[in-house]
């Protein structure tokens, strides 16, 4: 890599190369300058059929009440979950620390006489979890901005969301994305 | 069985129990007016209806668009998931039309713990004045401890406990009847 010193081309020095580098292929730079941590952060979409549009589980490990259903947020399917309990959960391919994640999100309904509860569990690499439960009921497609609530110190490795009902209702849920920051 | 008077409403939106839905109900359905707004999967209940909407709508959006096309005196909110008894809306149209409730309505056979908007019977004058449910959704959000979180709502979001409320405080009367609607799984 060169760079432009007094109308020659010039190697950059080897301090220089992570901040370079990392505007152009993904890398980022994290801690002082004196002992920087490059971290390699993978780019684009990390979840695998996040939005269900494989018409199944690919990708998923899906149990109890959960199923595919047409129609949804985006596209022509999501997953439904009734009944006393459902859930899918992913593990993701390679695991991403917080520091590489650009946006990580999902949608859902939660509709019925008796709220039905959506819990989503972020699983990182030291086994701890990140909990968000919702009680709060949402009769259309509502985003839920999962990167806020992260241990910014930690790597996630798993997303579960389960559907608990206790009535009668479901839990929709929809275009799962966690983007890479690279 | 024909009522007089009487049009049934009927929001859907992926219900996945249609099939039962008419079974069970089509005493009422073949032979009402019945009004369908189909917010998504709910093309076998056309045949049936008298107006069928294809509207994608909130289920609150989905009444208030159904009930203004109702020109009867009276109003079954029929759910897509409900099968309320055929007695209970016999018995609830003699209380309407004997001017003893505003509204009637039942409890599911595995109780709410209130009567149920679903299978409700209003008089249409009423429930159009008065239906505006509409949820404004004011989450919260708690750290309930490191790495928990609660999302719960600071207004509560009960159709039929908001309705019930409503007319009470407008001088409506409510009535019930010893019957249990049934909902579909």
């Amino acid at each position: 890599m060169l760079k432009s010193v007094a109308g020659r081309q010039v190697p950059l020095t080897p301090k220089q190369f992570p901040i370079r580098l990392s505007r152009r292929i993904g890398l980022r730079t994290i801690g002082s300058l004196g002992a920087k941590k490059v971290v390699v952060c993978p780019s684009g979409e990390q979840i695998v059929n996040g939005g269900f549009e494989t018409g199944d589980f690919t990708g998923w490990k899906a149990t109890g009440s959960a199923e595919i259903v047409t129609d949804g947020h985006k596209g022509s399917y999501f997953a439904y979950m009734s009944l006393s309990y459902g859930s899918v959960e992913q593990e993701l391919p390679t695991p991403i620390s917080y520091e590489c994640i650009e946006t990580f999100e999902l949608f859902y309904q939660n509709s019925g006489c008796i709220t039905p509860t959506v819990e989503v569990v972020i699983t990182y690499t030291d086994d701890s979890a990140t909990t968000i439960t919702i009680v709060s009921q949402h009769g259309d497609w509502t985003k839920l901005n999962i990167k806020d609530y992260l241990d910014p110190e930690k790597t996630v490795k798993k997303i579960k969301v389960s559907c608990i009902v206790d009535g009668y209702g479901s839990v929709w849920l929809d275009d799962v994305s966690l983007i890479g920051a690279g | 069985m024909q009522i007089e008077d009487l049009t049934i409403v009927t929001p859907t939106k992926k219900e996945k129990h249609l099939d039962m839905f008419i079974s069970q109900n089509l005493e009422l359905l073949k032979d009402n007016i019945f009004i369908v707004v189909d917010s998504g999967g709910g093309e076998k209940l056309r045949p049936y209806c008298v107006l069928y909407l294809n509207e994608r709508l909130p289920f609150w959006e989905a009444r208030k668009l159904a009930y203004k096309y109702v020109t009867t005196k009276f109003i079954l909110n029929l759910d897509s998931d409900n099968v309320p008894p055929l007695d209970y809306v016999k018995q609830a149209m003699n209380l309407l039309k004997d001017d003893k409730a505003e509204a009637v309505a039942i409890d599911y056979e595995q109780p709410l713990g209130h009567p149920a908007f679903g299978t409700s019977l209003w008089k249409t004058t009423w429930l159009k004045e008065f239906y505006d449910f509409h949820p404004e959704i004011h989450d919260e959000t708690i750290r309930v401890e490191p790495g928990k979180w609660l999302i719960t709502s600071k207004n509560n979001f009960c159709e039929c406990t908001y309705m019930w409320h409503k007319l009470k405080l407008s001088g409506g009367r409510l009535e019930t009847l010893p019957y249990r609607a049934v909902h579909l799984k």
